[in-house]
C-alpha cells in the first residue's frame, strides 16, 4: 500500500516537475548562468532583446559585458579571458567578432580562437557561411550556432522591385570589412542573373588602411551621377559608424536609399529597408543560447532567420526626394 | 371450377397488362408530386436568394470600400499628395480581382472628377458620370464628423444604376481635400450564380426524378408486380388442373392477402379431394358396382386434376430483370460520382512522375480503370458460373468500396491509380454479376428486353451519378464525394443481397472464349474490321478522351465550376439516351447501318469543329452533346450489323465470336482515349486536343464510308439476299 501510494506521489511530483517546465524556466538553476558578452561597438538593441528574454523567463544569467570598441584585437583579448574564466556561454555580437572570436572553420588557432573550448552564440553576423564562421547553415558543426538578420539577397531585391522597379544600382562599402565583400559578391551576381547594373564605388584607404570617411559624400554623389536608381546600403561597419553623412548624402543626390538593417532607416535618412528588427533577433538569438544551455549541442543547431521581417519605409526622405512608395506597398509597410 | 380449355396465357396476361398501366399511372403521379413540390420550393429558394441579394451586395462593396479607403487615407495621412499617389490602378485592380461582381473601382477628386479607375464597367460608370447620374455623398457632412471611423455604415451610400449597384464611399483627411471612391458591383456574376444555384437545381430534380423512378419501379416489381405475377403462373397451373402447389406469399399487404387467399383455396380443394377419397373408399366397401363407379368417377376426376393432399408444394417467384437493375443503377450511379472531377483530381495529386508529362500522368486514372475493368471482367465471368450472381455481386462490392474509399484518401497519384485499378475489379464483377443474372431471367423466357433494362440502368445511374458528383464535389469536396460513392455501394450490395436469388443457377454456357478463330474470323471480314476500326475504337477514343478526360480539364481551365462540367458531361449520356432508339430504329426498320456508323464520326468532328467559335462552356457543351448524340445513333446499328454479317447457319456462333471480339478492340479504344487525348493536351493545347479529339472519330468515318462503297458489295452490309460477303 505505501508503496503505491509512494508511487502516486512520484507521479504528482513529476507532473508538478512538468507543469514548472511549461511555464517556467526549464531548471531550477541555483547558480546563475554565466555568459560573456562580446561586443563590436557597445550595447545595443539586439544585445537588449538578448538580456530581455532571459528575465522575462526567469532565467537567472549573470552578463558578462565586454566591448571590443571595433577593434579585432580587443576580440582577441577578451576571447584569452574567456578561456582563463570558463563562463557557460560566449555571445558574439557582429561579423568581425565573430570572425575573429571563433576563427576560420578550417584554419583554427586553438591559441587564440575560442575552438570549441567553450559554446558559443553570433548575431548580427552577415553571410556566416561565405566568412567561414560556420560549413553550412543547417549544420554548424562546431561548438557555435547563431542567427540571421538579414534576408537572402533574391529577396531583398525582389522587395525593393516592388518599391520602384529598377535597372542600376550603386553601392559604396568599406573594401577592408569581409561583410560588406560578401555582400557586393552576391549582388555582383543577382545583377547579372537578373541584368541590372551594379556600380560599385568602394571607399578609399587612407595611409594606415582604413577607409576614409570624408570620402563618403563624393562616392555617393559619383554613383548618382553614373546613373544609379538606388543606393544599396551594405550592413557595414564603417557606414554604420557613418550613416548620418551616408544617408544625407544619397537625399542630397537624389538618390533613394535601400538597406538590410535597421539603424540606417531608423536612426537616418534611408528610404526603404527590409530589416529584422534587431531586438527580435536578440531574443531569437537567446532562445538559441537557453538551448545549448541545457544542453543541446550546437553543432547540431541550425543558424536561421527570424520567420518574419519588417518592410519599413522612412516617408519623411519619400517626402524629401518626392519619390513615394506605391499604394500596394503601404498596406502592408511600417512607416517612420 | 376452372374450365379445361381456357386459354392460360391469356388468363395471366390480363392482370400483368392492368397492373402495368397502373403502375405507369402510379409512377406518372408519384413523378408529377414530385417534381411540382421541388419546382415550388426551388423557386421560393430563389426568391429568398434574390431578397437577400442586394444588402449582401452592399455589404461586400462597403468591407472592400474601407480596406481601400483605409490604405488611401493613411497615404493622405502621412502626406502624400492625393495627385502623388503611386501605381493606384494596380492597388485598385488587386480588389476587384478579388472580387469578381466588381464591374469597376474607381477614385474621384473633390469636385467628382476621375482621378483613377479599373474594371470592365468602367465606362459606363464614366457615361453616367458625365450624365449627372452618380450620387455623391455630402463631404461636408462627413469632414464635420470627428472621428470618421466611428460609424461605417453611415459613411457610404449606394444607389442602383443600370444593372450596376454604386457604393461611394468618402475619403476624409483633416487638411487634405476629401476624395470619394465609387465602387460598382454588376449584378452579372450574382445572376452567374443564381443561374448556377437554378441549374443545380434542375440537376437534383432530373435526378430525384430517375432515382424515384427507378425505386418505385422495384417496389411496385417487388410489391406488386412479383405476386401478381407469380399468382398468374399459379392460375395457369390450376387452370391445367394442377392443383399440386401453393404459392409463396410474397408483396405488400393486399397481394399477401390475395396469394393467402389463393393457398386457402388450393387447399381447400385439396382437403376436399381428400375427404372424397376417403368417402369413396367408403361407399366402395358397399358393393362392387358401387366400387367401380366411385373409382370411375375418381379416374374421370384425376384425369383432368391432379390434386397432392397433405404434401402440397410451393411455387416461389422467378427472379425478375427488375431485382438487378435498382442495384446496378445504385452501383453505376455510385462509381460515377466522381467522374466529372476524375482528371481534376489526379490534376491535384500530380507530384515526383517528372518523367512522366503532367498531362499524361492524370491521364493514368482513368486508363488503369479501363485495363483493369478488361482483365477482371472474363475472371468475374468464370466466377460468376462458379458462385452465382448474387455471390458475385456482394463480393465485388468489397474492392469497389475500398477502391472508392482508398481514392478519396489518395495523398498521390500513384495511390489513386493503384484505388481506381481495386474499383475496377469491382466494377467488373459487379456489372457481369448483373449481365449474367439479366441474361438467366432472359434464358428463362420471362423478359425479351432485359438487355435493355441492363442498358437503361447504366445509363440512368450514369446521368444521375456525373450530375450530382459534380453538385456535391462542389459542396463537400473531392474526399467526401468519394466516400459518398463508397457508402452508395454498400447500399446497392446489402439491396442485391436481399434481392437477388440466393441459390446459384448455372451460368448459361457462353461460346466458347475461343480468341484464336475470332482473330481469323475478324482478319477475314474486311466490312467487320472497318466496322472495328473506323467505328468502335474512334468513337471510345473520342468517348474516353473527350467526355471523361479533356472536358473536365478544359473546363477547368476556364474557370467554370464544378457543377457546369457535371452538367456538360452530363449531355454525353442524354444526348445517347435521346438518339439511342433512333439509331436502333434506323438499324431495325429501315436497314441503314452506314449513315448512322458515319454519324456516329462526323456528329463528334461537327461539335469539335465549332469550338473554337464558341464560349468555352457553350463549346464543350456542344461537342459533348454532338458526341453522345453521334453514339447514340451508332450503338445500336454497330451491334446489329455484326449478326447481319454472319449469314448462314454458322451465324449465331460466329455473331457472337465478333462481338466478343468488338468488345475486346472497344476497350483498347477506352485505354488509349486518355492517353491520346493527354499527349495532344500537352502537344497542342486544350483546343487543339478537342479539335484533334473530334477529327480523329470524323476522319474515320469518312473512311469507313469509302470502305463501305469500295468494297465489294454494295453498302457496309450487304442485303441478305444480295449474295453474302
Amino acid at each position: 500500500m505505501s508503496r503505491v501510494l509512494l508511487g502516486r506521489r512520484g507521479l504528482l511530483a513529476g507532473g508538478l516537475g512538468i507543469g514548472l517546465a511549461a511555464g517556467r524556466p526549464a531548471r531550477a538553476q541555483q547558480r546563475p548562468w554565466r555568459i560573456m558578452m562580446i561586443t563590436w561597438r557597445g550595447w545595443e538593441d539586439a544585445c537588449q532583446g538578448f538580456a530581455d528574454y532571459f528575465s522575462e523567463r526567469n532565467v537567472p544569467v549573470e552578463l558578462i559585458l565586454r566591448d571590443a570598441g571595433q577593434s579585432a584585437a580587443t576580440v582577441t583579448r577578451h576571447v584569452a579571458e574567456a578561456k582563463a574564466t570558463r563562463p557557460d556561454l560566449v555571445y558574439l555580437w557582429g561579423t568581425t567578432t565573430a570572425m575573429v572570436a571563433l576563427g576560420p572553420y578550417d584554419a583554427l588557432d586553438p591559441a587564440i580562437h575560442l575552438a570549441d573550448e567553450i559554446p558559443a552564440v553570433f548575431n548580427i553576423v552577415t553571410e556566416p557561411v561565405w566568412n567561414k564562421i560556420v560549413p553550412s547553415l543547417e549544420r554548424p558543426s562546431r561548438r557555435a550556432t547563431g542567427t540571421l538578420y538579414i534576408t537572402a539577397m533574391e529577396q531583398q531585391l525582389a522587395t525593393l522591385a516592388t518599391y520602384r522597379p529598377f535597372r542600376s544600382m550603386g553601392i559604396t562599402y568599406s573594401p577592408i570589412e569581409g561583410n560588406s565583400r560578401a555582400v557586393v559578391e552576391l549582388l555582383g551576381q543577382e545583377a547579372k542573373r537578373t541584368g541590372f547594373e551594379l556600380i560599385d564605388r568602394p571607399v578609399p584607404l587612407d595611409d594606415a588602411g582604413k577607409p576614409i570617411a570624408a570620402a563618403l559624400p563624393g562616392k555617393v554623389a559619383e554613383i548618382a551621377r553614373a546613373g544609379a536608381e538606388w543606393l544599396y546600403i551594405a550592413p557595414d561597419s564603417f557606414l554604420n559608424g557613418n550613416k548620418l553623412p551616408l544617408t544625407q548624402a544619397a537625399l542630397d543626390a537624389g538618390l533613394p536609399s535601400f538597406t538590410s538593417t535597421e539603424p540606417y532607416i531608423l536612426q537616418a535618412h534611408a528610404l526603404f529597408g527590409l530589416v529584422s528588427r534587431y531586438y527580435a533577433v536578440g531574443q531569437f538569438t537567446a532562445f538559441k543560447a537557453e538551448q545549448i544551455l541545457n544542453g543541446a549541442e550546437p553543432a547540431t543547431i541550425a543558424v536561421e532567420p527570424l520567420a518574419r521581417f519588417s518592410l519599413i519605409v522612412n516617408v519623411q526622405t519619400a517626402k524629401r526626394l518626392e519619390f513615394y512608395p506605391p499604394l500596394s506597398l503601404l498596406r502592408f509597410a511600417e512607416t517612420v | 371450377m376452372i374450365a379445361q380449355g381456357s386459354k392460360p396465357s391469356a388468363a395471366s396476361r390480363a392482370p400483368a397488362v392492368a397492373s402495368g398501366r397502373e403502375s405507369a399511372a402510379l409512377i406518372l403521379l408519384v413523378v408529377a408530386v414530385l417534381v411540382l413540390a421541388t419546382l415550388y420550393v426551388a423557386n421560393r429558394a430563389l426568391d429568398a436568394f434574390n431578397r437577400e441579394l442586394l444588402p449582401l451586395m452592399d455589404r461586400e462593396a462597403e468591407a472592400v470600400s474601407s480596406s481601400i479607403a483605409a490604405t488611401i487615407e493613411r497615404a493622405l495621412a502621412l502626406g502624400i499628395p492625393a495627385d502623388r499617389l503611386v501605381e493606384v490602378d494596380p492597388f485598385l485592380d488587386e480588389f476587384r480581382r478579388q472580387l469578381p461582381s466588381l464591374g469597376y473601382v474607381a477614385l474621384l477628386d473633390h469636385d467628382g472628377r476621375l482621378m483613377h479607375g479599373v474594371g470592365p464597367e468602367l465606362p459606363a460608370f464614366e457615361a453616367m458620370l458625365a450624365a449627372g447620374r452618380v450620387l455623391k455623398p455630402d463631404l461636408g457632412l462627413v469632414q464635420a464628423q470627428p472621428d470618421p471611423d466611428g460609424d461605417l455604415a453611415g459613411r457610404s451610400i449606394s444607389t442602383s444604376l443600370d444593372g450596376i449597384r454604386d457604393t461611394a464611399w468618402p475619403i476624409v483627411v483633416p487638411g487634405q481635400e476629401a476624395l470619394v471612391l465609387h465602387i460598382g458591383s454588376s449584378s452579372r456574376a450574382y445572376d452567374a450564380q443564381i443561374a448556377d444555384v437554378r441549374w443545380d437545381i434542375w440537376i437534383v430534380l432530373l435526378v430525384s426524378v430517375l432515382a424515384t423512378y427507378e425505386i418505385l419501379i422495384f417496389l411496385l416489381a417487388r410489391s406488386a408486380e412479383a405476386p401478381m405475377t407469380l399468382l398468374g403462373r399459379a392460375v395457369d397451373r390450376v387452370a391445367g388442373g394442377d392443383w399440386t402447389r401453393t404459392v409463396a406469399v410474397i408483396g405488400s399487404d393486399e397481394s399477401r392477402q390475395v396469394l393467402r387467399t389463393f393457398n386457402l383455396a388450393v387447399r381447400t380443394v385439396n382437403e376436399a379431394f381428400a375427404r372424397l377419397s376417403w368417402k369413396a373408399e367408403e361407399v366402395a366397401r358397399e358393393g362392387r358396382e358401387a366400387a367401380e363407379r366411385i373409382a370411375r368417377e375418381i379416374g374421370a376426376l384425376t384425369e383432368r386434376h391432379r390434386f397432392a393432399p397433405g404434401h402440397l408444394a410451393r411455387m416461389t417467384a422467378l427472379p425478375g430483370a427488375v431485382m438487378a437493375r435498382t442495384p446496378l443503377f445504385i452501383f453505376v450511379f455510385a462509381e460515377q460520382l466522381p467522374t466529372s472531377f476524375m482528371p481534376l483530381y489526379a490534376g491535384s495529386l500530380y507530384s515526383r512522375f517528372s518523367w512522366l508529362d503532367p498531362a499524361v500522368a492524370i491521364g493514368l486514372p482513368l486508363s488503369a480503370f479501363v485495363v483493369a475493368v478488361a482483365v477482371a471482367t472474363p475472371f468475374g465471368g468464370w466466377w460468376v458460373g462458379r458462385i452465382g450472381s448474387r455471390n458475385v455481386f456482394l463480393l465485388g462490392a468489397l474492392p469497389a468500396v475500398l477502391g472508392h474509399v482508398l481514392a478519396g484518401l489518395a495523398s498521390d497519384l500513384t495511390m489513386l491509380i493503384a484505388a481506381r485499378v481495386i474499383a475496377a475489379i469491382g466494377y467488373a464483377l459487379v456489372t457481369i454479376a448483373c449481365q449474367h443474372h439479366l441474361v438467366q431471367v432472359a434464358s428463362l423466357g420471362r423478359q425479351a428486353g432485359s438487355l435493355a433494362v441492363f442498358v437503361l440502368a447504366v445509363v440512368t445511374g450514369t446521368i444521375c451519378g456525373m450530375a450530382i458528383g459534380a453538385v456535391v464535389a462542389d459542396r463537400l469536396g473531392f474526399t467526401s464525394t468519394f466516400m459518398v460513392a463508397g457508402g452508395l455501394v454498400v447500399v446497392a450490395a446489402l439491396l442485391a443481397g436481399w434481392v437477388l436469388p440466393a441459390d446459384h443457377d448455372a451460368a448459361p454456357a457462353r461460346p466458347a472464349a475461343n480468341g484464336g478463330s475470332a482473330w481469323l474470323m475478324a482478319l477475314r471480314a474486311p466490312r467487320f474490321l472497318a466496322i472495328v476500326i473506323l467505328a468502335a475504337i474512334p468513337a471510345k477514343i473520342a468517348l474516353n478522351g473527350m467526355v471523361y478526360y479533356l472536358a473536365p480539364l478544359y473546363l477547368a481551365q476556364a474557370e467554370i465550376t464544378l457543377p457546369a462540367i457535371g452538367r456538360t458531361i452530363m449531355m454525353y449520356s442524354i444526348g445517347m439516351l435521346v438518339a439511342i432508339r433512333v439509331g436502333a430504329w434506323l438499324a431495325d426498320r429501315r436497314r441503314l447501318y452506314l449513315m448512322p456508323l458515319a454519324l456516329m464520326g462526323l456528329l463528334p468532328a461537327a461539335g469539335a469543329l465549332l469550338l473554337p467559335w464558341q464560349d468555352p462552356a457553350a463549346g464543350m457543351l456542344i461537342a459533348v452533346t454532338a458526341l453522345g448524340i453521334g453514339h447514340g445513333l451508332g450503338s445500336a446499328p454497330m451491334l446489329a450489323a455484326v449478326p447481319a454479317l454472319c449469314p448462314g447457319p454458322d451465324g449465331r456462333r460466329q455473331a457472337a465470336l465478333l462481338l466478343g471480339f468488338l468488345r475486346s478492340a472497344e476497350r483498347v479504344g477506352s485505354m488509349l482515349g486518355p492517353m491520346i487525348a493527354a499527349t495532344l493536351l500537352a502537344t497542342t493545347g486544350p483546343t487543339g486536343a478537342a479539335l484533334w479529339l473530334g477529327l480523329i472519330p470524323g476522319a474515320a468515318a469518312i473512311l469507313l464510308v469509302l470502305a463501305g462503297w469500295l468494297l465489294p458489295g454494295r453498302g457496309l452490309v450487304p442485303a441478305v439476299d444480295g449474295g453474302g460477303r
